[in-house]
């Protein structure tokens, strides 16, 4: 649960893998790279306010004026790119997330990576998956259309 | 100006009606935005509920600011259940007091008969070193079912936010300055000694209530009506950059949930509390949110 952020340096791509609580012990350090940045968000277990300021700070002063990508983006990151100004800045783009899907009847809930290329492109244009819990029920999509608005950014 | 005893008797009747009338005939009922014009003449806006008709949360933010504390939506299923709650926190405040924990997060159970259930979670805590522990709790106690699950992040967010304003905004000193409420938030406070906050979990069939309480009491009702206000805008919001908390907190609680409670009993405690419904996420982030703050 505990904040981590482990840095991947290859000769042509710089990896930030991300993990644990985004919270007020959050450090998140200051990068030089000349190369793409990858940022990979799939170990981050909860966001909250303090650490969503941090992320918007860092975001803001603290990345290079390199291509930077996202991935493994988890639902409350998400949520956060449309509700707190600033946490997504035009130099980042997004290449893959995860949508919460639910299903009324058993109340289970699966949350699908949407990748750049299959689930969405460059317009923002969906191409949603059947999902299906450990039943076979089918599951529904569990957000709001304003969800995908960063996809438009 | 109805009251919300003779505006609404159809939801009274399997209940004692006796026991039950002088309480909902002393609070007053205004709907809204039908009967908006009536708001003028109100005389004691903390005893009246705001029955809102499809209102916005920035219509309920104007409502808000002319000092109404209860909004709550008629067309949600739960509406008469909040109606009684409006009216009991409105009405008979002191009925709250020597409660440990307001008996309709409970699920309507006698909050003594509650703790004995797995339907609840009560977790006492004196200082923020506590707050990662009492998260895991919160998580294990979510994890316990797929509809709990299914909304166990946003229970966890504003949870997490819940417990950060009572660790750091609520203790003040002998004079009520406010100990803590500038203080960078990694780093680690405590009540004083013979203090203490707990955080308490509760659900139902068709609900989850996430809360905390802190032993102080200390929130400054005009501001916190100021921040409620502007934090209420449409679209998305910007963070606080000077220090202390972001000011994003009560957003993420009220955005998080369908309802939202604050109950303040000045110099004694405050209770933030948010039900979710047990129906995934879009159901809580897409309702009319049940919004109640009592002040005393």
């Amino acid at each position: 649960m505990d904040f981590k952020c482990v840095k991947d340096v290859s000769p042509l791509m710089t990896t930030l893998s991300i993990s644990g609580y985004v919270n007020e012990h959050a450090k998140f350090p200051p990068i030089e790279s000349t190369t793409p940045i990858r940022i990979d968000l799939k170990g981050v277990t909860g966001l909250n306010s303090v650490g969503t300021r941090s992320w918007l700070i860092w975001v803001k002063t603290s990345l290079p004026d390199v291509r930077i990508s996202i991935v493994n983006a988890p639902t409350l990151f998400v949520k956060m790119f449309g509700e707190v100004q600033g946490t997504l800045i035009s130099k980042i783009t997004v290449d893959s997330f995860f949508v919460p899907f639910y299903c009324e009847e058993t109340g289970e809930r699966r949350d699908i990576l949407f990748e750049r290329g299959q689930q969405f492109d460059t317009q923002g244009r969906l191409t949603l998956p059947e999902v299906k819990d450990s039943f076979g029920h089918r599951l529904d999509l569990d957000v709001l259309p304003n969800f995908f608005n960063f996809l438009k950014q | 100006m109805k009251t919300v005893y003779d505006a609404y008797p159809h939801f009274w009747s399997g209940f004692d009606r006796k026991e039950l009338k002088d309480l909902l005939s002393s609070v007053a009922c205004v709907k809204f935005p039908s009967e908006a014009t009536q708001l003028i003449a109100v005389k004691s806006a903390a005893q009246t509920v705001i029955v809102a008709e499809n209102a916005t949360l920035k219509q309920i933010a104007e409502v808000i600011g002319l000092g109404f504390e209860h909004v709550v939506q008629a067309d949600r299923p739960d509406f008469p259940q909040e109606l009684l709650a409006a009216s009991l926190m409105a009405a008979r405040f002191e009925a709250f007091v020597h409660n440990p924990v307001p008996f309709f997060f409970t699920g309507f159970r006698d909050p003594a008969q509650a703790k004995s259930i797995d339907a609840n979670l009560a977790v006492y805590f004196k200082g923020s070193t506590e707050k990662t522990e009492i998260i895991e709790k919160l998580s294990d106690f979510l994890n316990q079912q797929p509809k709990l699950q299914a909304v166990a992040d946003l229970c966890i967010q504003a949870a997490d936010e819940m417990l950060a304003n009572a660790m750091y905004s609520a203790p003040t000193d002998s004079k009520g300055l406010h100990l803590f409420q500038d203080f960078d938030r990694s780093r680690p406070v405590s009540y004083q000694p013979a203090k203490q906050g707990m955080l308490f979990a509760s659900y139902s069939d068709y609900r989850v209530v996430v809360g905390v309480e802190d032993p102080y009491g200390s929130i400054d009702k005009a501001k916190f009506w100021q921040h409620l206000t502007s934090i209420m805008e449409p679209g998305a919001i910007a963070a606080k950059r000077t220090a202390g908390g972001a000011g994003l907190g009560i957003r993420f609680m009220i955005g998080n949930s369908a309802n939202f409670y604050v109950y303040s009993d000045r110099n004694k405690r405050t209770v933030f509390a948010c039900g979710f419904l047990l129906k995934g996420v879009k159901a809580n982030l897409n309702v009319n949110k049940h919004l109640h703050c009592s002040f005393r």
